[in-house]
């Protein structure tokens, strides 16, 4: 149908619903009101019914039809395949166990990938697969995709552990049906469907300490679980409604010998496939936090742990419900114990939010336990906080750098720290207890040596640089204060949202350094859904890189690819100056092979030489900070949520229908001075070529360009290349305010190209280029266009414009101006000057021929030229805005 | 007469610390002494020498007895024709500077005092809106003209204050059918006194049993039954508390208690005593196991329960009753929807399925305080206090529909504190002892709760993380001034700009020695028992509306206080007394009482228990349309979230809004005309 059929239905409906007009619709039977009654204009009753029915199929067909143009017209040309569970969403280690998967785009799933290489699979069913999982597989938090036949799929958490496993079985919705589990196994559930109560019986004997916990939330899952536990009677002992965030976790005394129940269900009583969760009863140890919380790197340092069942000694007489019931409290036993942390990284294996990226920090197993815990690395030294630093007179002193690891268990405690420095000293302050799972909102003051007056406050970090679908900001305080002059000076570190409780999890990180700049970085997924990295055979994809700047890192940073395989390119990103988003490309030749590989990229901050002394590069930062994993669980208010991966697979799937090509260094060619290379500066316009590589001849319509990852500073620009042409340019003004340094940024191109055989629709296609990296440079002058300047030229007729090259920078050489374009435009003509001496203003003639093209000419800009010793060094320009009228 | 608010309807008039002292000085009062109180010594007439005319002590009194300041005339916000004075004249300062130096000094003319503006209005010289309101010859005529005359002398720091008023009698017991003369002496600061009869102003609360003239002469009406007269002068107040026995039908004393009387059943034999009323014969044991388990369980009980209950024969059956009801889940259920209708834990806003998380937690979080019987201070405390994310600490979802300054003062006061203190939002309160820094000192309570966080697409945003914001100060919407944080009656609270002024004011409420937070709570489980509070409307206690058994409110507070706010505690003691026992049935003597609790008062089922009564008794569970969820097999209304399941049932029969922290939004009027469409 086309789309004229649907805007003769469209009016004519409405037609026939305005009083009075008295005309017939286009298809003759809409009723027709006229003052109170309505009337059929024609027709008996039957044809009157059979027309009516004809006219509404006729218009759903037109809404159907526009419904599906809106969806068949996707951002990406690419499917994308997206997980959203996997069922069971864990396994033993030493296990095989079949998961069923579901999700979109899964067609023809061929095998699922794991963030750890040991794993295999083996399919078994349409959406299912046998895992195994090897003995030796730490226990942790993994990421599982999919691959099918569009590629990789959007990851869900896979958790392996040490105990048994079990799946829940329907009916359990009542204590008679509750299925029996035993002690320390995992309980992989689901509440299926809206309304469903979940309830587990299990028998325990007095004394026991018992943690109930469920896995949820932490598992990408929809389920806001409520967990309560009843004995024999019916009478409940406990209820929890959030631990650890919003998933729960009840731990108990067991009072006699008996069953018990254990009921799970959504807290509003949803429910559906996504809505899985694991639920463990156990008395073996879980460890929840330690202190201190951050440990020195290459340092092996004695930790408490804190959690529950990490002694043997529970005396049977002290027996007990904790917190009585209704709520869980908040006693510990703990664990003192030496850990040394890993030489590097290792995998991730627990899962952090988006807004966690900047916690440096490896996972922790606690032998015995099931789940392994963050701990803290930090490079300088870690001190533990004195439990008699709760006023200024009691201040523990700090020896900068350093990094405190301290405990705020009451509401209203105040840590005080004290330091010495020097008039004019920079030190940054960073608070971490959001960050590293503390219920608190921390503060940090820094007061006078009586600590009476305050100087400075550092509050909530609330940035957030991944917008809504990476969410960054969170409630750390971090901060750089100057001493004001030489002498002592008290840190106050507080809790906002401490209430009348007592609370052991109230831990801080509390990082008291000079201004050492720093950086973290993570891939986000493109388009702000879930989505995984799949590249075609001869084309594209892009994903940004985000930057976490810390304590004044205000340089570019330069991220590249380690290690890829043959076919694979993935060319350097720059963030300049500032910039905290880039886009980062990968590219895979004709001949790659179809694989998954895991991309490892490294982050680098500007070395003393420059950027192209690679040696120097590797010299001074050995490892340089790895980029992390990123993606988006769910999208939308309020539980949106992203969080980060263990690791950035990407899989080389089918040909790309077509590839563009960007250069933003081409060299132009000039009357007098021959081929120029253009410098870039502020105050310029950056040219970017784009060449269009289609697959196929019959793809032949015309492509629209936009520039995409652009800085803040520099304009959005759009422009098309004709159908047919394969060549064309997008053009950007650098601003005279952007600050100098190496940048890169990348063309969007959205074409369509004709119709599948099979599905006989064009398709829309939005494919983007190779990064373009461009060095911003000093500039000599500034080029401007009188402000009153006329903005358009009719066809024959001839224009005056004012218009200067301000020197700066001591500039005082020959600038040679004239107009120009990157595309010639027939008919029009301009005729500059040269400027010597400290001349730096004039006219430009500009005559538009009788054939001049009409309309908009965004890209025609004057263009000036600095010449040192008859060479042409120096560049500037300015768009001129000109329309070309009749 | 009752004092209405001069804008509007709504406004109600309130409580105080002066209510509290005046039911402690009662606790120690006895009946005999009240009697013999009734004929005490004729108060003297004025005995000093008259000093010069004082405009605090003189003038003010005169301008608020001829209603000069009132809410109607010159004592409204926007003033009358462009003079205005304080409302009653509790800010003198304002009112010197009205009548002396606005308006170009016009109104007063020293040079010939009978030509001042002040006194041609008043005497209707000049024509005036609120008419003829002095004599020419009349004692305060001449002593504002003297006063004029004297050259309008302004207030002075060593001018003697008043400090307080000494009625004479104090309390009484009065026949039907006449009257007493009240005698008000002012006491000053510099230890003088003098008689202020005729320049207070008398207000009493139950015009029905006793009404008041404003010569301070009390005129008993043929109704039995206890009163109030305020008295008012200056800024201080007083009251007078009266009762009128029957005397001609029972004779005093001559009602006998059950046979094991605990102190509550002992109070309330005073009080029948002394009104002469005879309570009404214990209810028998269907009524009262049915009573029990609708007032505590809000449900009704099964016919085995019933049964088994009848065949009990054991003499401690009703206190096992009891215990067993408080020990049954519903009993947490059913409270838990009383406290979040007065908590305000609200649904309604334009997206349910982002509202309901929030008040489905707030509400589980009551639920859960209840069952576990949480000491009511810390429960309070907690709610108070509440910080941090409302996705994880369901008390902080308490902020989310208490929002503003008024909010807070309201709610808080209102929930807690058992006190109506809205007044003082505008102006002096009229009936109480609370100012405008009262009620700003208690906003400043609230100044730092900062909000951060959440989303907003709804009517009010939830999930908003609350903190402890660095700074946030409230002014005295007149003077401008920057007031602390301060508890009701002061004084601001001694804190560094660290602590949070919270936990400061949780502490002063929740002490044992809070004139407020225990009676409140007291007062608040009788009147859900009782069907009436002793003081009533529950949460509505000032001086002119005291409680109708002093001694009896103190005993429950104190025995409260004692069990460290044991809340089940409480209620066994109300429970088992024998006022709760009793017959719905009046007698003679007890059909028109409806304040000392000498028959039970019957009332409507909630809308809540009604429809869950109806359900259990045809055996047909109601379906509770949810969302985004669907509401497990079995739920009952009691346990329903929030208000904003539709339901039109329990919206005609009362349903609140949940709108305010008062339990009067509960209506047990039925809304047909509205709602009749099911």
């Amino acid at each position: 149908m086309d789309s004229s059929h649907s805007n003769r239905i469209v009016p004519a409906q409405r037609h026939s619903t305005i009083d009075g007009l008295g005309g017939l619709g286009a298809t003759g039977v809409s009723p027709v009101r006229r003052g109170r009654h309505w009337r059929h204009a024609s027709g008996t009753r039957q044809q009157r019914i059979k027309s009516t029915l004809k006219s509404l199929t006729s218009c759903l067909t037109a809404v159907a039809w526009l419904v599906a143009l809106a969806f068949s017209s996707p951002v990406l040309a690419q499917p994308n395949p997206t997980l959203s569970s996997v069922f069971p969403p864990g396994g033993r280690a030493g296990t095989s166990v079949e998961l069923t998967v579901a999700g979109s785009g899964l067609a023809k799933l061929t095998t699922l990938h794991c963030s750890s290489a040991e794993l295999t699979f083996e399919k078994t069913g349409t959406n299912r697969v046998r895992i195994n999982i090897p003995p030796q597989t730490p226990p942790g938090c993994y990421d599982l995709r999919a691959m099918c036949v569009d590629g990789l799929s959007s990851p869900r958490a896979f958790i392996i552990g040490t105990r048994e496993e079990l799946l829940e079985a329907e009916p359990n919705e009542s204590i008679k049906t509750a299925t029996s589990v035993p002690l320390n196994a995992v309980v992989n559930g689901r509440i299926e469907k809206k309304g469903d109560i979940d309830q587990l019986r299990f028998v325990a004997k007095q004394g026991q300490h018992i943690v109930v916990e469920c896995q949820a939330e932490r598992i990408d899952s929809q389920l806001r679980a409520v967990l309560e536990v009843y004995d024999s009677s019916g009478k409940r002992l406990a209820v929890n409604r959030g631990y650890f965030g919003i998933d729960p976790l009840i731990h108990f005394r067991v009072p006699a010998d008996g069953s018990y129940i254990v009921k799970v269900f959504d807290l509003i009583y949803g429910g559906g496939a996504d809505y899985s969760y694991r639920l463990s009863i156990g008395n073996t140890p879980r460890v929840i936090f330690s202190h201190p919380a951050v440990i020195q790197t290459g340092k092996t340092t004695r930790v408490t742990l804190y959690g529950w069942n990490l002694t043997t000694k529970i005396p049977p007489a002290q027996a007990s419900i904790a917190g009585s019931a209704a709520t869980v409290d908040n006693s510990f036993d703990h664990i003192e114990i030496d850990v040394t942390p890993p030489a590097d990284e290792g995998s991730q294996r627990v899962r952090l939010q988006s807004n966690q990226l900047a916690v440096d920090g490896f996972a922790f197993h606690f032998p015995g336990s099931d789940e392994p815990i963050q701990i803290g690395v930090t490079d300088v030294p870690v001190v533990r906080d004195q439990s008699a630093n709760y006023a200024p007179d009691a201040a523990q002193s700090l020896s900068i750098p350093c990094e405190v690891s301290g405990q705020l268990i009451d509401g209203d405690e105040r840590d005080w720290y004290a330091i010495d420095a020097r008039r004019g000293e920079v030190l940054w302050l960073e608070g971490f207890a959001a960050r590293i799972g503390a219920p608190m909102d921390l503060d940090i003051s820094v007061l006078d040596s009586s600590g009476k007056r305050e100087l400075a406050r550092f509050r909530d970090e609330v940035k957030n640089i991944g917008g809504n679908s990476f969410p960054t900001a969170h409630l750390d305080p971090a901060g750089r204060w100057v001493a004001p002059a030489n002498g002592r000076y008290l840190i106050l570190v507080r809790n906002l949202i401490g209430d009348l409780s007592r609370d052991a999890r109230r831990i801080y990180r509390l990082s008291v350094r000079r201004e050492e700049p720093d950086f973290h970085l993570a891939l986000v997924d493109h388009p702000g859904t879930p989505a995984a990295l799949n590249v075609r055979r001869g084309g594209r994809t892009t994903v940004d890189v985000l930057a976490f700047r810390s304590r004044g890192m205000t340089g570019t940073i330069r991220v590249s690819a380690k290690n890829l395989p043959p076919g694979i390119q993935c060319p350097d990103v720059y963030l300049g100056p500032g910039i905290n988003r880039a886009p980062l490309t990968l590219s895979a030749t004709d001949s790659a092979e179809a694989l998954i590989h895991n991309l490892q990229l490294v982050g680098h901050s500007k070395p003393v030489g420059g950027w192209d002394q690679e040696a120097t590069v590797t010299a001074q930062q050995p490892h340089g900070r790895k980029v992390r994993g990123g993606t988006v669980i769910r999208t939308g208010a309020p539980n949106g949520s992203a969080r980060l991966t263990s690791e950035i697979p990407f899989a080389v799937t089918a040909e790309a229908p077509l590839r563009i090509t960007a250069d933003g260094n081409e060299t132009r060619s000039h009357d007098l001075y021959g081929e120029m290379k253009v410098r870039h500066s502020p105050g310029g316009i950056l040219d970017v070529a784009v060449q269009i590589d289609r697959r196929d001849v019959s793809f032949q319509a015309p492509v629209q360009l936009v520039g995409v990852g652009l800085p803040a500073l520099i304009r959005h620009q759009a422009a098309t290349i004709p159908a047919g042409q394969s060549k064309g340019y997008v053009s950007f003004h650098l601003p005279p305010t952007l600050p100098v340094g190496r940048y890169t940024i990348a063309v969007k191109a959205v074409t369509t190209v004709p119709a599948d055989k099979a599905k006989g629709k064009p398709q829309s296609v939005t494919v983007f280029s190779n990064p373009v990296t461009f060095d911003v440079q000093p500039a000599a002058f500034v080029v401007e266009i009188d402000a009153d300047a006329p903005k358009q030229i009719g066809r024959g007729k001839v224009l005056q414009v004012k218009y200067s090259a301000r020197r700066i920078n001591g500039f005082i050489g020959k600038i040679h101006t004239e107009l120009t374009a990157p595309e010639k435009v027939i008919g029009l003509r301009g005729r500059g000057v040269t400027f010597v001496g400290q001349t730096d203003s004039g006219n430009i003639q500009i005559i538009a021929n009788t054939d001049a093209p009409l309309g908009q000419q965004p890209f025609v800009r004057f263009y000036a030229i600095g010449v040192v010793e008859d060479q042409p060094v120096f560049h500037g320009s300015c768009f001129l805005n000109l329309e070309i009228i009749e | 007469m009752s004092i209405r608010h001069p804008k509007t309807h709504l406004h109600r008039t309130w409580a105080s610390a002066y209510a509290a002292a005046v039911c402690a000085l009662l606790v120690a009062t006895s009946v005999a002494d009240l009697a013999n109180a009734a004929d005490g010594p004729p108060v003297s007439p004025r005995g000093n020498v008259a000093p010069p005319v004082q405009f605090l002590n003189d003038v003010v009194p005169l301008l608020t007895r001829l209603h000069c300041n009132s809410g109607g005339c010159h004592g409204k916000a926007t003033g009358q024709n462009g003079f205005k004075l304080s409302l009653l004249g509790f800010e003198p300062d304002f009112d010197y500077a009205a009548l002396v130096s606005e308006a170009r000094g016009r109104r007063l003319f020293p040079a010939d005092p009978n030509q001042s503006l002040l006194l041609t209005k008043a005497t209707g010289v000049v024509p005036h809106g609120g008419g003829r309101r002095l004599d020419t010859d009349s004692d305060d005529y001449r002593m504002l003209r003297d006063w004029i005359a004297a050259g309008a002398p302004a207030p002075r720091p060593d001018d003697p204050r008043l400090v307080r008023l000494e009625l004479e009698p104090k309390r009484g017991e009065l026949q039907r059918n006449s009257q007493r003369q009240l005698r008000v002496t002012a006491h000053f600061s510099d230890g003088t006194n003098r008689d202020v009869t005729r320049q207070s102003v008398y207000v009493s609360n139950v015009p029905e049993v006793a009404d008041v003239d404003d010569s301070g002469l009390i005129t008993t009406q043929p109704r039995v039954g206890l009163f109030a007269v305020m008295v008012r002068f200056g800024d201080q107040l007083g009251a007078y508390y009266g009762a009128v026995p029957r005397g001609d039908t029972a004779p005093t004393n001559a009602v006998k208690g059950p046979a094991e009387m605990s102190k509550i059943d002992h109070h309330l034999l005073a009080g029948w005593n002394r009104l002469g009323i005879a309570p009404s014969p214990p209810a028998d044991d269907a009524a009262f196991i049915r009573r029990a388990s609708l007032d505590i369980c809000g449900t009704l009980p099964t016919a085995d329960e019933v049964t088994s209950y009848l065949n009990d024969t054991q003499a401690d059956k009703r206190k096992r009753l009891v215990d067993r009801l408080l020990n049954r889940p519903e009993y947490a259920t059913y409270f838990a929807l009383k406290w979040a209708d007065i908590l305000q834990n609200r649904g309604r806003g334009y997206s349910t399925s982002k509202q309901r998380p929030g008040t489905t937690l707030f509400s589980a979080w009551i639920r859960d305080s209840i069952a576990t019987n949480k000491p009511y201070d810390q429960f309070a405390a907690e709610i108070l206090t509440a910080s941090g994310s409302q996705q994880q600490n369901p008390p902080a979802i308490w902020y989310r529909s208490v929002r503003t300054q008024q909010d807070y003062v309201e709610s808080v006061a209102q929930a807690f504190l058992g006190v109506r203190i809205q007044c003082a939002q505008c102006h002096h309160h009229p009936a109480e002892f609370w100012s405008q820094a009262d009620y700003y000192g208690l906003a400043a309570v609230f100044s730092r709760v900062g909000r951060k966080g959440g989303f907003t697409d709804a009517e009010v945003p939830t999930n908003e993380i609350i903190y402890l914001k660095q700074a946030g100060e409230v002014r005295h919407p007149r003077t401008g001034k920057v007031l602390g944080p301060r508890p009701l009656g002061g004084p601001d609270f001694d804190l560094s700009p660290y602590d949070d002024p919270r936990q400061a004011f949780a502490r002063w409420m929740t002490a044992p020695e809070n004139p407020f937070f225990a009676r409140t709570m007291a007062n608040r489980l009788w009147g859900h028992f009782m069907g009436r509070g002793i003081i009533h409307p529950i949460d509505d206690a000032r001086s002119t509306n005291p409680p109708s058994n002093p001694e009896l409110l103190d005993e429950l507070a104190r025995e409260f206080v004692k069990s460290r706010y044991d809340i089940k505690h409480l209620i066994r003691l109300i429970t088992t007394s024998s006022a709760y026992g009793l017959s719905s049935v009046p007698n003679e003597s007890n059909s028109d009482d409806l304040q000392s609790f000498a028959r039970f008062y019957p009332r409507r089922l909630s809308a809540e228990v009604l429809l869950d009564g109806i359900s259990q008794v045809l055996e047909v569970p109601t379906q509770f349309s949810g969302g985004p969820g669907i509401f497990p097999p079995g739920t009952r209304a009691i346990g329903l979230p929030d208000e904003n399941v539709p339901m039109n049932f329990l919206d005609v029969f009362g349903r609140p809004a949940r709108t305010s922290a008062c339990e009067c939004e509960r209506s047990d009027a039925r809304r047909w005309r509205k709602r009749w469409n099911w």
